[in-house]
């Protein structure tokens, strides 16, 4: 499993959607429920299992799914 | 006139106040007959291989704990860190906190939630330092286990401690939860639960699930603590 493949199961897992359904436009918060404690739960387990640190400025820019795979698989 | 912390005045104005209510709060502290009824193990088993927790009491509890944590806990070596909203009341409480060697994080479930709850996070895992957080604060719902707490502790792996704390007699305050300030020379009674860890693999309707168990047994324990003391509970019988 690479490494957009993991953080899209992270993030399904935490939104309690299909993978596969995860599309880049989608907003973490206005389309997928992501409120605060979850957000909480999404950069930690990021951090976790993808084994890197996400600094608050990071964090803050992450709007969409789009933003979260962009920020890991940087251009 | 509103009381602005970034003024010059606000600032010396809130100085002062931090000042006389740790004052206010140590003096009536040590009028206070306070017994830890149940659970006094928990607290010992703290001090003997400190660790983090999480304490967790209820909101309108805030004046009772303040003394019982500075004596029983950060007074014996515990380090403690607190989350403080970012209104005016968060200032003071984070002033008088950080004259009492508490570490002091800004924001709250509602407004700058997630950077908060992530430097409460670091707190836990970096320096060992455990957080008060008040699960229905700082604007309720009364009496609400919000599940922010139950994420941190989950994420943290850090244990939640949760205790009921009342007082005999004393005044309420007319807020959102009437607030219990004792009165000189009541007795205090603490009720300390079993630590409780949040299984890191519970997510959506489980993890609901957790927040509710958590919820009813801080009810319980303020119950108990309350029934020690022969006190009633001003803000539920108030409530609509």
């Amino acid at each position: 499993m690479d490494i957009t493949q993991k953080a899209l199961s992270i993030v399904a897992k935490i939104s309690g959607k299909d993978a596969a359904a995860l599309k880049p436009e989608l907003e973490l918060v206005a389309d997928l429920g992501i409120d605060s404690p979850k957000a909480l739960q999404l950069l930690l387990d990021l951090e976790d299992e993808l084994g890197l640190e996400i600094s608050d400025e990071d964090a803050a820019k992450m709007d969409t799914v789009g933003d979260v795979l962009a920020f890991l698989t940087p251009a | 006139m509103g009381l602005d912390k970034d003024s010059r005045h606000g600032s010396i104005l809130i100085s002062v106040a931090a000042r006389l209510a740790r004052w206010i709060m140590l003096a009536l502290g040590w009028t206070w007959n306070t017994r830890v009824v149940k659970g006094q193990r928990h607290i010992e088993a703290l001090l003997a291989e400190p660790r983090a927790v999480i304490l967790s009491f209820w909101h309108n509890r805030i004046f009772l704990s303040g003394p019982f944590v500075y004596k029983n806990l950060l007074g014996k070596g515990l380090a403690i860190t607190l989350l403080a909203s970012q209104s005016r009341d968060g200032e003071l409480v984070s002033r008088v906190c950080k004259r009492w060697g508490v570490n002091t994080v800004r924001g709250s479930a509602s407004r700058g939630g997630l950077q908060a709850m992530r430097a409460i996070h670091r707190a836990i895992k970096r320096q060992g330092s455990s957080p008060i957080m008040i699960p229905d604060g700082p604007r309720g719902p009364l009496y609400h286990f919000k599940p922010g707490v139950v994420v941190l502790a989950q994420m943290s792996q850090a244990p939640i401690l949760p205790y009921g704390i009342a007082a005999r007699k004393f005044w309420s305050l007319k807020s959102w939860d009437r607030i219990v300030v004792p009165r000189p020379f009541t007795d205090v009674a603490v009720v300390i639960g079993e630590p409780q860890m949040v299984p890191r693999h519970l997510a959506g309707e489980e993890l609901e699930q957790e927040r509710q168990r958590l919820e009813k047994l801080l009810i319980d324990l303020t119950q108990q603590a309350e029934a020690a003391v022969g006190a009633t509970d001003v803000a539920r019988a108030s409530a609509p």
